[in-house]
């Protein structure tokens, strides 16, 4: 009897480590097959075919500098530079008033009802401000090109220095507000989340704030209870955003609440590279916003910043965790 | 950290040491029973581990069910080899190898458990502390043109992802597995009065078990499998700096590994504390501090390099494996017997071998002529 | 079954090992690992006539397989394998020959 028992016990136990290895195995592979959230990203395979076709509709619209668009440019598409999207004041690049990016995207033929494909040169900020831009004034199919035109080249194609023929539309603004948060809802949301007590079992805070910067620039001065993740990291060395999987490893990393119903605000200085975590964040599936002011007007404006002094325990210095042996 | 890293880890970490236990895996033994009594029965078991992770890995990542790039081993020459000999020669003395070390302390070998924090202890003081010159002296890399990893793959001049690395993969992993069944299914699956599991579920086992090692802990950001040299000085920095971002999926994995080996010997009647005698103390505890020292020089001991890091045919970990090899064969000839006895036992036996392949051929030869009178 | 009393019955079944084969050495290695126990077993064994009986005293499981595969593959004849309490177990081996 009590050898039978053990018996069972080794066979119970034997079965659950089995089981469980199979759990981790088939996990593993689900986690590493995650696909991006939908309809935001395109490779240069997927846009070459679909320029192919002709009929598909597809503006697209090539986020470098006019001088650099000129000198060869993706075929059909039409330029619209960052400096034309936003206003420079007391705080450097922000996004312009709707009515004048209506008129900007109106002359580069954007509506609401064709498509949009936006690339820049890889560097990837240029086109996920632009990108930003369209869908916060409410366009809904904008998708980036992954990989700039260094990927489109890389899969071969081709370039042309003929200027598109563009007719001028209306483009009629449906401004989406939940995309952009501005300083007071902010600093309010932010503060208000600092006066709630600790042990109160209360909601949590509805606003994450995400810094887009360096671990160096992240420790110099950073928004209170604001996460590093910076830009780099949630791209390939080649310019395209890492696979899905990995870009959650690294939200993951920084602690981000990967939660739909909690809503991360990213910034960066300016709010470029804040503009490439938005797509990243965006590509989990996640609500994201983006402060658009940015540390720049977070700094003028005198509210308080947080200083690192030693590194946080495993928050954003990933590159001091390095492995020196396996 | 999140705690799937954790969760995660610890499941394979405790099939892990649940099967090197039941398995009795160690690849101390495994190399000196080849050449000391002649029995092949750990290697080939250890073989076969090797290989069931190479094929099953390589196979995931060409049918592009396993996107990530793993993180190969870099390959430092020097530091690999002599890395690989001093950890060979402290296993000897510790009396088992990384694997094997943590499963006996699983077992209640508290013998091992000290070489087992001498280990952990070298690794910090090679790769932070005081020795962190000779560390920073001999860890250079050849310089290489292509900027690919340094696997057998890229000496061969096969690009990444390409068929010819599969096919090599494919080769070698088949080779390897086709040695392994095919001489030890001669002799048999079970052997008599093995208490342990066959070393044919062993090696399967291990190998699958690596397999999932390679899968859950790249999901967790941790691009690499089973380790167990970075894990434990993981430990040690987290207890000397108190920075929890040392620990990662590996740590958790080790932690499993221990407590799966005790389980496996308890519920087998093999779990007691037991006490070595106390000479031996002293040269566990010396044995702890040389693969220490020599598993964090190169980079990985006998599971890092010597199982995991074969699975993408590291170049570094093939040469650090083979001096490992060497390391210990040398220590054992110099602790247990002349050496000059052991070669020509050896050279005995490679001539009675050529012999025994010439004779029948001269029977039948001598039947003929029989035959013909 | 009882420390003492499983003592005993060890005890006699020694004594009728012995008397069936003449003599038995005895070969404590509890405590070591890797590989003593089966390096002083060899050298035990060595010193035997042949015909002789050795029973080896150990509790490390690894040496409990490698032993007596090691022994068949010289000729021995392992007698026994047992367990002799908790952890522990107890190899009888009789020299080739003689």
């Amino acid at each position: 009897m009590e050898l039978t028992r053990r018996a069972l016990l080794r066979r119970g136990i034997e079965a659950g480590l089995a089981l469980g290895l199979l759990g981790v195995l088939g996990h593993g592979l689900y986690a590493l097959n995650r696909p991006y959230a939908r309809g935001l990203l395109a490779s240069a395979a997927e846009l070459r075919g679909l320029l192919a076709d002709g009929d598909a509709g597809i503006r697209v619209l090539d986020a470098r500098p006019l001088l650099q668009y000129r000198r060869g440019h993706l075929p059909g598409a039409a330029n619209v530079w960052d400096g034309d999207l936003n206003v420079w004041t007391d705080v450097p690049r922000r996004l312009a008033p709707a009515p004048q990016l209506a008129e900007v995207l109106g002359r580069a033929g954007v509506s609401r009802e064709r498509p949009v494909v936006v690339y820049d040169g890889g560097e990837g900020v240029w086109a996920a401000r632009l990108l930003w831009a369209l869908r916060y004034l409410g366009h809904p199919d904008v998708r980036l090109l992954d990989g700039g035109l260094a990927a489109w080249r890389a899969a071969g194609g081709a370039l042309t220095t003929e200027p598109p023929r563009v007719e001028p539309t209306t483009f009629e603004p449906r401004v989406r507000p939940e995309l952009l948060v501005e300083f007071d809802e902010l600093r309010a949301a932010l503060e208000a989340e600092a006066d709630v007590d600790v042990d109160a079992d209360d909601k949590p805070a509805p606003l994450v704030p995400v810094d887009a910067r360096t671990p160096r620039e992240y420790a110099e001065g950073h928004l209170p209870g604001a996460l590093p993740l910076p830009a780099d990291a949630l791209l390939r060395r080649d310019g395209r955003f890492r696979p899905a999987w990995l870009l959650k490893v690294e939200a993951e990393r920084a602690g981000v609440p990967l939660d739909p119903a909690r809503k991360a605000v990213v910034y960066s200085n300016t709010g470029l590279r804040a503009a490439l975590a938005y797509v990243g964040l965006s590509l989990l599936g996640l609500d994201v916003a983006l402060y658009d002011g940015g540390l720049a007007e977070w700094k003028a404006r005198g509210a308080p910043l947080v200083r690192v002094r030693a590194a946080p325990a495993g928050a954003g210095v990933v590159e001091e965790h390095r492995s020196t042996c396996w | 950290m999140n705690a799937w890293a954790v969760v995660s880890g610890l499941i394979v970490g405790l099939a892990f040491g649940y099967a090197l236990q039941r398995g009795r895996f160690c690849v101390n033994t495994a190399f000196r029973d080849v050449v000391f009594i002649r029995d092949g029965t750990l290697l080939r078991t250890w073989a076969l581990a090797v290989a069931v992770q190479l094929l099953g890995l390589q196979l995931l990542m060409h049918t592009g069910l396993f996107p990530a790039e793993p993180d190969v081993p870099p390959l430092w020459p020097a530091a690999n080899a002599l890395g690989g000999f001093v950890f060979g020669m402290g296993m000897v003395l510790a009396g088992g190898c990384a694997s094997g070390t943590c499963y006996r302390v699983g077992e209640g070998m508290l013998g091992s458990l000290l070489a087992l924090l001498g280990f952990g202890l070298m690794t910090v003081v090679v790769d932070r502390g005081a020795l962190l010159p000779v560390q920073e002296a001999l860890r250079w890399s050849p310089s290489s043109s292509s900027g690919e990893a340094p696997t057998l793959a890229a000496l061969l001049g096969l690009s990444g992802g390409s068929a010819g690395q599969l096919l090599l993969a494919l080769g070698v992993g088949g080779l390897v597995l086709l040695w392994a069944l095919w001489t030890g299914l001669r002799r048999g699956v079970r052997a008599p009065h093995q208490r342990g599991w066959p070393w044919l579920l062993t090696g399967v086992a291990l190998g699958l078990i690596g397999l999932a090692a390679w899968v859950g802990s790249t999901a967790t950001g941790r691009a690499y499998g089973l380790s167990i040299t970075g894990p434990i000085r993981s430990w040690f920095l987290w207890l000397v700096t108190g920075d929890a971002g040392w620990l990662d999926w590996g740590s958790w994995a080790l932690v499993g590994l221990i407590a799966g080996a005790f389980v496996a010997a308890r519920l087998h009647g093999e779990a007691k504390l037991r006490v070595p005698p106390p000479g031996r103390t002293l040269q566990a505890l010396g044995g702890g501090l040389l693969m220490g020292f020599g598993a964090q020089l190169a980079g990985g001991c006998n599971i890092g390099h010597g199982f995991t890091g074969l699975a993408v045919l590291s170049l570094g970990s093939l040469l650090t494996t083979v001096m490992i090899v060497l390391g210990a064969w040398t220590a054992s000839a110099l602790l247990f017997g002349a050496p000059g006895e052991r070669l020509a036992a050896l050279w005995e036996r490679l001539t009675a071998q050529a012999r025994r392949l010439a004779q029948p051929q001269a029977q039948t030869q001598a039947q003929q002529e029989e035959g013909s009178r | 079954m009882s420390r003492v009393e499983a003592k005993s019955e060890a005890l006699k079944e020694l004594q009728e090992l012995q008397e069936k084969a003449g003599k038995v050495h005895t070969l404590d290695v509890r405590g070591e690992i890797c590989p003593y126990p089966l390096t002083e077993t060899k050298k035990a064994m060595a010193r035997l006539e042949p015909g002789e009986v050795l029973e080896v005293l150990l509790d490390y499981p690894l040496s409990l397989e490698t032993i007596p595969r090691w022994a068949e593959g010289q000729g021995h004849k392992v007698l026994k394998v047992e367990e002799r309490g908790p952890a522990e177990w107890r190899i009888v081996l009789k020299k080739s020959g003689g």
